[in-house]
């Protein structure tokens, strides 16, 4: 029997770590003590089958997990996001066809889908001119004859709705690090508009805008400027007050400033240039479609290694939101989606919102977004709180991520990297579940946004899914 | 950075209780029944204000034992005067000062008589601000109808972008906000806002004192001088705080968030709003909604311009 | 249904006031919130959403009006209560604002790699887990939850162990490591004495009286109730915290505070004392006497083992020179510990106007250590007491909570503590308690622990003396007279403080013992005197 390590307590300073009752801790602090307090949940909310599955993956693993995570860890810390052009859909985006329909979020049938998902299929029917009018586009819809499937089968993503159909132009984005590409549309801007499930004239009449004048002009004015190294500019951004997903004000101006010199030079109408300039700049979340193809990529590719539980996919329909681990791969893990706490345009409240949408979470999934809230003070005011719950919000994501970003850092943290690559057992045994900053839909089609705030993810998602790696992995 | 005054702080010698110690200000409520505040710094400041500066720190927390230890009885005060009676240019001085009756133990820290001699403070006046910018605009392109023009496009769409921290407000669907609607039908609106509403400063004052400080960048127009001698008329119907703010909006004076929001107006055709752009998001953090309220009655004002047809 | 309250002159941070207001709206049953200075104008809407004109008119645009409608009164109390709350909230919320908080110990671990101990007080079901996780991370470990299994105690000692770290509980209630306090423990001074003890109030006791007697404590070992009492657990944490205070250079005294261990425990755990070579000293609860062993003294009662710690503490290098110098009961007492004599004076005269039918002796206790200590004396004073701690199942109250007569009653047993806090954190039950033996005419002496220091109520005392007034009252409405003794353990420097408790409880005329052994030894003499005098 060996008392050293007591001796060493009693001739040293005592410094706790308290779990359970506060007071213990404050008691401790209050006699001159050094305490740590840690607010403990029950591991896994208590359920006895997560937490076995838990215990049974520390006992010992048929793969190596952390070298796995390391490995997933490495891939996208060395990605490097970038923007080479602006395609069609049908050319550009594998498996891309004209009866095909992608959305956000994982597999849903049409008779499933929410509101706004619906009013955004009824859209893109109507906008690839399969139908005349919305009656008509809802029974083709309903008839089978359309094939639904998510972006992210597809190596894309899509904000809200996520819709994307194949004559539209999407944006390009590769992973200069290891080859692989991403897709997004192009941002439509705010009010009425296509991914909060509206569909009439203007809005349908916008997107052929889009398609026909704006992306040609960015596209060419893209040419001339070359690609766009998108790892730098998000890098950029979170020291100008934004975090990549709810406030984008910094990175749609970069945007503009980096493509203007060259639109300018464009042999166009002037009146055709100035509208597409106008356009950018009365849209703040113009850069949003391009951090999401971003976001996506560099987590692609970390998926598929085996024996790794960091997840890869974080993706919302408005009826279940759903996540994948890289060491699973093709497996969704899903529960419904939540109700978005948050704050509302005059006008509108709670009664108004459709349930959580959109694939814009892939870029909490990349370690940016809610993760790097601390780094935008100014968005508290649309998510309630003061900057230091900001703050806060990043710090908890520290304990459930695997690495701290070398590129994307936050300011306030005193330049630390943001917190990235979630690890699904950390969820799970702390009961952390990711920080999701979005923006809320009306839950009837063709409104639009009605509030932002913050949303939670349903915890039996990452529990499923942590129970399905012990099933795979665990001795 | 020097210490400032406020050009309404009524000159010493005079002494005011504490009434609140807060994060950015200390309250403290002067005979002549308005709040007169000390702040940190020019960010902060108002026409009724002493920015203190790096002093700030020491002052607040000597503050805050006086105002804490005296039990809530308000029996804390802060005496501002000239120090002897010698020179005219002589600095003037505030002292923190433990009033009689009061029974709990002698505060800590050396509260009491803590002293500060505000030497070489600045006076702060905004209305010389706004006739140079007012100037400094006139020749730029398009001119100030340009200038309006382009402030009301992108004031209009953040405020219909942002979100209200509280539906209680005057702006929100509550009772407030259904008082605020008939109210706008009245014939003596926006005068009639005085003391109404939420708030330890009621929101329809923070929306008064953004409405005159837009409507001002139309010129001295009679119109306003009707406007100005209303509110002064109706003073005694708000609390402290809300006289504190009136006073100074009524003097051509707003506080120093709304005077930078009125400034990147006047720059706003130049530099494409984005002078305006952060001094909006910056004055939509102020307190809890009144950045909120007297923006939206900035914008009211800058209608009001628009209707009148501005001076060039 | 409305009210109407209001702050004069009041000046809140606006950011409360909205805090206030969006709080109240969200509560149950409320209709209607608004938190608005009473100017002009929202008086006006006040009236026309119905609330009192009059009431209103008179206020100015200074003062703070808190409107609220809601359901029922009830909702209406608890709104405007929220909504003061919300406002003074800044206060409190500013106080913890010292407390670093994360969400997993693993990233507390990443905050301070210097971490040596962790406190775990989380529920019963996941406590071994968590233990584990913290031994695992090389952690020291005191585990206050209780309800943890026998065979996970055993398997974290184990573990514990083999790492050569101290495994304090489960089920441990109080230690003092490097002078400060965990959980519910006492501010001692600091000293020579080290202390094992498998009871919480047990070692509360013993280090406040060690304190009061001059000398202090190095360090006090919380090893949980089963550790040495099971042979299966085998005194594991005991041992090693014998060892290590046995090398440790600022530990000159040792002292054991446990129930009867185990008979082979008790003979390891006596070995380990004999062969630390220090002064010790060994305290049994309910033992019979048994004499001193080399340098190893058997201490009768808790005062006892304190007084021989403190001796031991102060130079005396034998048991045999320590109760030598421990001035006997017969004689003065340097310990201010009143004299038996004195005692019996004081009995007599407790006992004189007291009702013929007053008979019983009731013991109300908060900490369970002291309530056995009171039943095993006065088991042997007087016989026949009933306990629900009673280890004969004769005597085991049938209905812990009517007492029957002579009654010690463990307030913190889980029949009174289920979905309820311990009486050391809320003393309300035990009130009630008091005010209810006061209305048995046959209650003749109530008799009652103090518990103060860390982890207990601000003030215990404090909400006690209206039931003991009560009581008192009601004795004396039927023509007798109730006496309440007590004794408070705790020091001077507690955060309630010693004297004040006392001074509260004195008031209101109890008797306060300076431990909770001449406490129980002068109720059991007044009950004597009791019986002797119908005899």
């Amino acid at each position: 029997m060996n008392a050293d390590k007591v001796l060493k307590l009693f001739s040293g300073e005592l410094r706790a770590v308290n779990e359970g009752l506060e007071s213990f801790a404050e008691n401790l602090i209050q006699e001159g003590g050094k305490a740590i307090h840690v607010e403990w949940r029950p591991p896994a909310g208590g359920d006895a089958k997560a937490i076995a599955a838990l215990d049974a993956l520390s006992a010992g693993c048929s793969v190596d997990v952390e070298a796995a995570n390391a490995e997933a860890v490495r891939r996208i810390l060395a990605s490097k996001p970038t923007v080479v052009g602006i395609g069609i859909a049908a050319d550009v985006v594998p498996g891309m066809a004209k009866d095909l329909i992608l959305h956000a979020g994982p597999p849903v049938r049409w008779e499933n889908m929410c509101g706004p998902l619906r009013g955004a299929v009824i859209g893109g029917i109507l906008y690839e001119g399969l139908a005349a009018t919305a009656a008509e586009a809802e029974a083709l819809a309903a008839s089978g004859k359309i094939r639904f499937d998510p972006c992210h089968h597809h190596n894309a993503v899509g904000p809200m709705a996520g819709v994307m159909t194949s004559s539209m132009p999407v944006w390009i984005v590769e992973n200069k690090a290891f080859g692989n590409r991403a897709y997004c549309t192009l941002n439509e801007g705010l009010g009425k508009v296509l991914r909060y499930g509206a569909y009439s004239a203007e809005v349908i009449e916008r997107l052929r805008w889009m398609a026909s004048e704006l992306a040609p002009i960015l596209s060419e004015a893209l040419a001339l400027r070359g690609e766009l190294d998108m790892k730098t500019i998000i890098a950029q951004v979170l020291q100008m007050g934004d975090e990549g997903h709810n406030r984008n004000r910094a990175g749609t101006s970069i945007v503009i400033r980096e493509l203007a010199p060259h639109i300018v030079l464009l042999d166009r109408p002037k009146a055709q240039l100035s509208k597409a300039l106008a356009f950018l700049n009365a849209n703040d979340h113009f850069f949003l479609n391009l951090t999401m193809p971003s976001a996506k990529c560099t987590v692609d590719a970390a998926a598929g290694i085996e024996g790794s539980c960091i997840i890869t996919t974080m993706a919302r329909n408005g009826t279940e939101f759903g996540i994948r681990l890289s060491g699973l791969p093709g497996r969704w893990f899903t529960g419904p989606s939540g109700v978005v706490d948050g704050l509302y345009l005059p006008g509108f409240g709670p009664n108004d919102a459709a349930r959580d949408i959109g694939d814009s979470v892939i870029t909490e999934t990349s370690g940016i977004g809610g993760f790097a809230m601390a780094a935008a003070p100014a968005i508290v005011k649309f998510v309630g709180g003061s900057p230091k719950d900001a703050i806060d919000v990043t710090l908890r994501m520290y304990e459930i991520t695997a690495a701290e970003n070398d590129a994307y850092q936050i300011p306030a943290l005193d330049f630390r990297g943001t917190p990235t690559a979630i690890d699904v057992r950390k969820v799970v045994e702390t009961g952390i579940l990711p920080a999701i900053n979005t923006g809320i839909a009306h839950k009837e089609p063709g409104i639009g946004m009605v509030g932002a705030g913050l949303v939670k993810p349903p915890e039996n998602a990452f529990r499923d899914a942590l129970i399905a790696f012990a099933e795979k992995y665990a001795q | 950075m020097r210490p400032r005054i406020g050009f309404l702080v009524p000159p010493p010698d005079w002494s005011a209780l504490i009434v609140g110690v807060y994060e950015k200000a200390i309250s403290l409520l002067h005979a002549d029944g308005a709040l007169v505040s000390l702040v940190r710094g020019a960010e902060d400041m108002e026409a009724r204000a002493i920015a203190l500066d790096e002093s700030w720190d020491i002052f607040a927390w000597k503050a805050k034992q006086a105002f804490e230890e005296a039990g809530y009885k308000r029996q804390a005060y802060v005496d501002f005067r000239l120090p002897g009676s010698s020179g005219v240019n002589q600095a003037p001085c505030i002292t923190l000062r433990i009033g009689e009756g009061y029974g709990g133990a002698e505060p800590s820290h050396g509260a009491q008589g803590f002293s500060l001699a505000l030497d070489d403070a600045e006076p702060w006046d905004t209305r010389d601000e706004l006739r140079q910018g007012c100037r400094a605009a006139l020749p730029a392109d398009g001119g100030l109808a340009a200038a309006i023009a382009a402030s009301l496009a992108m004031l209009k769409a953040f405020l219909a972008q942002t979100i209200p921290e509280s539906s209680d407000g005057i702006g929100g669907g509550g009772s407030f906000g259904k008082a605020f609607t008939r109210l706008k039908e009245r014939q003596d609106f926006p005068a009639c806002l005085v003391g109404f509403g939420p708030g330890t400063t009621p929101a329809g004052d923070d929306w008064l004192a953004g409405f005159l400080a837009a409507a001002e960048l139309g010129g001295p127009l009679n119109r306003l001088a009707g406007l100005q001698a209303d509110i002064r008329q109706r003073l005694p119907s708000t609390g402290a705080a809300g006289r504190a703010l009136l006073l100074g909006a009524i003097a051509g004076a707003p506080p120093a968030y709304l005077s930078r929001v009125r400034q990147a107006c006047l720059r706003c055709a130049a530099d494409g709003g984005s002078a305006l752009s952060l001094a909006i998001e910056a004055a939509l953090g102020h307190g809890a909604s009144s950045g909120r309220d007297s923006l939206e009655g900035f914008q009211a004002g800058l209608e009001s311009i628009q209707d009148f047809s501005p001076r060039d | 249904m409305k009210r109407l309250t209001v702050r004069k002159d009041a000046y809140y941070d606006s950011v409360f006031l909205m805090l206030a207001a969006r709080g109240i709206k969200g509560m149950k049953g409320v209709r209607e919130a608004v938190v608005a200075m009473a100017t002009a104008m929202n008086v006006e809407l006040l009236v026309e959403l119905g609330f009192n004109k009059a009431e209103l008119k008179a206020l100015s645009p200074n003062d703070m009006a808190v409107a609220i409608e809601a359901d029922d009164e009830a909702a209406l109390e608890a709104a405007t209560q929220e909504a003061f709350d919300a406002l003074t909230r800044k206060k409190a919320a500013a106080a913890g604002a010292g407390l670093v908080k994360t969400g997993s110990m693993a990233a507390a671990l990443k905050l301070d790699e210097d971490a040596n101990v962790a406190i775990i007080s989380v529920p019963g079901a996941y406590a071994a887990r968590e233990a584990r996780k913290a031994l695992t991370a090389g952690l020291h470990v005191m585990l206050f939850s209780d309800n943890v299994s026998l065979e996970d105690e055993i398997a974290l000692k184990k573990l514990a162990l083999s790492k050569g770290l101290l495994m304090m509980g489960p089920d441990c209630g109080t230690a003092i490591i490097n002078g400060k306090p965990l959980c519910f423990a006492n501010v001692v001074r600091r000293g020579s004495v080290g202390i094992v003890a498998a009871s919480g109030t047990g070692l509360q006791e013993v280090s406040c009286l060690i304190d009061r007697y001059g000398a202090g404590v190095s360090q006090a070992i919380g090893t949980g109730g089963r550790d040495l009492k099971n042979a299966a657990v085998g005194g594991m944490t005991s041992i090693l915290a014998i060892k290590a205070l046995s090398a440790d250079p600022a530990t000159t005294v040792l002292a054991v505070v446990a129930k009867p261990p185990a008979p082979d425990v008790a003979a390891k755990l006596i070995q380990a004392l004999k062969d630390s070579g220090k002064p010790s000293v060994a305290h049994f609860l309910g033992m019979a006497p048994r004499p001193d062993e080399g340098n190893v003294a058997f201490a009768q009662d808790l005062e006892e083992a304190a007084l021989l710690a403190a001796r031991f503490a102060g130079g005396d290098p034998s048991p045999a020179s320590a109760r030598a110098n421990i001035l006997d009961d017969s004689g003065n007492d340097r310990y201010n510990r009143p004299r038996p004599q004195a005692i019996q004076a004081l009995a007599s005269t407790e006992a004189a106007s007291m009702a013929p039918g007053q008979r019983y002796l009731r013991g109300l206790y908060t900490g369970g250590t002291l309530a056995d200590e009171a039943l095993f004396l006065a088991q042997r004073a007087l016989g026949g007491v009933y306990s629900n701690n009673h280890t004969d199942s004769a005597w085991l109250m049938a209905d812990p909570k009517l007492s029957v007569g002579h009654a010690i009653v463990d307030l913190g047993d889980d029949v009174f503590t289920a979905g309820k806090p311990h009486p050391m954190i809320d003393p309300a039950a035990r009130a009630e308690r008091i005010a209810q033996e006061g209305r048995d005419p046959q209650t003749a002496v109530i008799l009652m622990d103090l518990v103060i220091g860390y982890g207990s109520h601000p003030d215990p005392a404090g909400a006690c003396v209206q039931a003991i007034r009560e009581a008192r009252a009601a004795a004396e409405a039927r023509g007798g007279y109730l006496p309440v003794i007590a004794s408070v353990t705790g020091t001077a420097a507690d955060p309630q403080g010693y004297a004040g408790q006392v001074a509260k409880l004195e008031a209101e005329g109890v008797i306060v013992m300076p431990s909770n052994y001449r406490a129980a030894l002068l109720a059991i003499e007044i009950i004597k005197h009791r019986s002797g005098g119908n005899r």
